[in-house]
């Protein structure tokens, strides 16, 4: 709940900062209404009002983009395909509903489309990863002070997001959101579009997945050594 | 409270660790770590997993830039979107579409031309003769028995109940013009001799074929003379068209009463019963 009230406050510390003038006062950000009027005024053709949305959720957005994609650029790309694709269908949002479930659902589709162009030469299973070179990273990730030792820490690092990648697209999706982007199990269930006992199945096999991945390195680890 | 055994725990663990379980399995799997050391090193290991997870998946700042370029190539888009959709009537595309509808249009005008024709003559009636009743006016003004108010009976009506037709040699215009002379000047004074003149039609030989037993029905209203006989007070006149176009037969006959006809018809039993 921590890491939700943060990105919340990020949020809306981009929004006063971007457009200060134009946006409506901080309490109604919060609201679901806040984004039913806005909602209401995009349909009605008021770009104004579709830039204000993006304005309150683009951070989120491209978040669970980078996560989902693991790099910046893919992560740009699907965050305008997000924001057309919610434009394109905006009169299909069923007024009452929780917007940026909504529109997090969207994202996530859009995210799988992106993985799924990138197909079998984009992100390799697990098992393909390099785990001699992932654990010569480990070893220096809590330690890291020289250059050097930094840059093997981002490889490090770069290779539990890539064995975040391997992962099945719903229980990365799951996964990405429970656990990286602070949501309830509920709220991943919405965004999911599933059921909240599927979202626990999905993220404890991803969790038990991971920690698999990093075994492995550690045992790698120590047989280097 | 049950006593969860390592393997439970295993598969519960990293929802423990996440704080995703609550109430009884909670407590359940709290006492167990408590009292298994190796459980709760596999729990110590999911927790380092998960940070790790979480210290390699932290977002980089992307800047104000990257989100304003995003914005705007949006809206950009979504504004190119609205011109390319905003139609316009001198552009091809239209012209082609205009053109299209009116061809369509014009098909189905013609369609239905055609379609009205053909039902306007069925084969059956191309056949049959067409049958034109046209009853004469009774001099004496009394109105005839068909409603004013009835609809006409269409061809497709009489021709379902063709039973047979007049084939009659031509008569000579001389003939038809006396009749209607006397039938203007007064039908009661001269229905014996009309009737002369006609009944043989009737009774020829040659006057075999379809026609529509409607005729006798159709044919003019009764009228009464000033002397008293209704029968003679009114000529009807059928006029009968062939296939020929050619060839229409025009039939004059008196009205008559009920009693002679139902006596006529009990002299031909056959006609009777086609009746």
């Amino acid at each position: 709940m921590e890491v939700a009230k943060e990105t919340m406050a990020a949020e809306m510390a981009h929004i006063f900062l971007t457009d200060a003038q134009e946006m409506l006062p901080p309490a109604r950000v919060e609201s679901a209404d806040y984004f039913a009027v806005l909602v209401a005024r995009a349909r009605a053709g008021d770009e104004v009002a579709f830039e204000r949305i993006m304005l309150a959720t683009e951070q989120r957005v491209v978040s669970i983009a980078w996560r989902m994609l693991g790099n910046r650029d893919d992560a740009r790309d699907a965050a305008q395909d997000v924001y057309l694709r919610v434009f394109k269908y905006l009169a299909r949002f069923r007024t009452g509903e929780d917007f940026r479930g909504w529109l997090y659902r969207i994202t996530i589709n859009v995210c799988h489309d992106f993985a799924r162009k990138k197909g079998a030469a984009g992100f390799g299973q697990l098992d393909q990863i390099d785990f001699v070179q992932a654990s010569a990273a480990v070893e220096t990730v809590h330690r890291a002070t020289d250059p050097e030792s930094l840059a093997l820490q981002e490889q490090q690092l770069a290779l539990i997001r890539s064995a975040l990648q391997s992962l099945p697209p719903k229980e990365r999706a799951a996964l990405v959101l429970r656990d990286l982007e602070g949501f309830s199990t509920e709220e991943v269930a919405q965004a999911l579009g599933s059921r909240p006992v599927t979202v626990r199945s999905q993220v404890s096999s991803a969790r038990a997945k991971i920690k698999t991945y990093c075994d492995k390195l550690a045992r790698k680890k120590g047989a280097s050594q | 409270m049950r006593t969860l055994t390592c393997k439970r725990t295993a598969r519960m663990i990293s929802l423990y660790v996440a704080g995703d379980l609550v109430g009884a399995p909670e407590r359940e799997v709290a006492t167990h770590l408590a009292a298994c050391e190796d459980c709760r090193r596999f729990g110590e290991e999911f927790s380092e997993s998960s940070s790790l997870l979480s210290q390699a998946c932290t977002p980089p700042e992307f800047g104000a830039e990257f989100y304003s370029g995003i914005r705007q190539a949006v809206l950009g888009e979504i504004t190119r979107d609205r011109m390319r959709s905003k139609p316009s009537l001198f552009r091809p595309r239209w012209l082609y579409a205009t053109a299209f509808a009116a061809i369509v249009i014009t098909l189905g005008v013609l369609l239905q031309h055609f379609v009205s024709t053909r039902r306007a003559t069925p084969p059956e009636l191309a056949r049959a003769p067409q049958v034109i009743d046209q009853p004469t006016r009774p001099s004496s003004g009394v109105p005839s028995p068909r409603k004013k108010h009835e609809p006409p009976r269409t061809l497709g009506e009489q021709s379902n109940k063709v039973v047979f037709a007049l084939v009659t040699p031509r008569r000579s215009p001389g003939q038809f013009e006396a009749m209607r002379k006397s039938d203007a000047s007064d039908a009661a004074q001269a229905p014996r001799d009309e009737r002369a003149q006609i009944e043989p039609v009737m009774q020829s030989p040659t006057s075999v074929g379809p026609v529509a037993p409607g005729s006798a029905s159709l044919s003019g209203g009764s009228a009464s003379s000033s002397s008293g006989r209704a029968s003679a007070s009114e000529v009807s006149r059928i006029e009968i068209q062939t296939a020929d176009p050619n060839i229409r037969i025009i039939w004059l006959s008196p009205r008559e009463s009920r009693e002679p006809e139902t006596n006529r018809n009990q002299d031909h039993p056959e006609t009777s019963n086609r009746k």
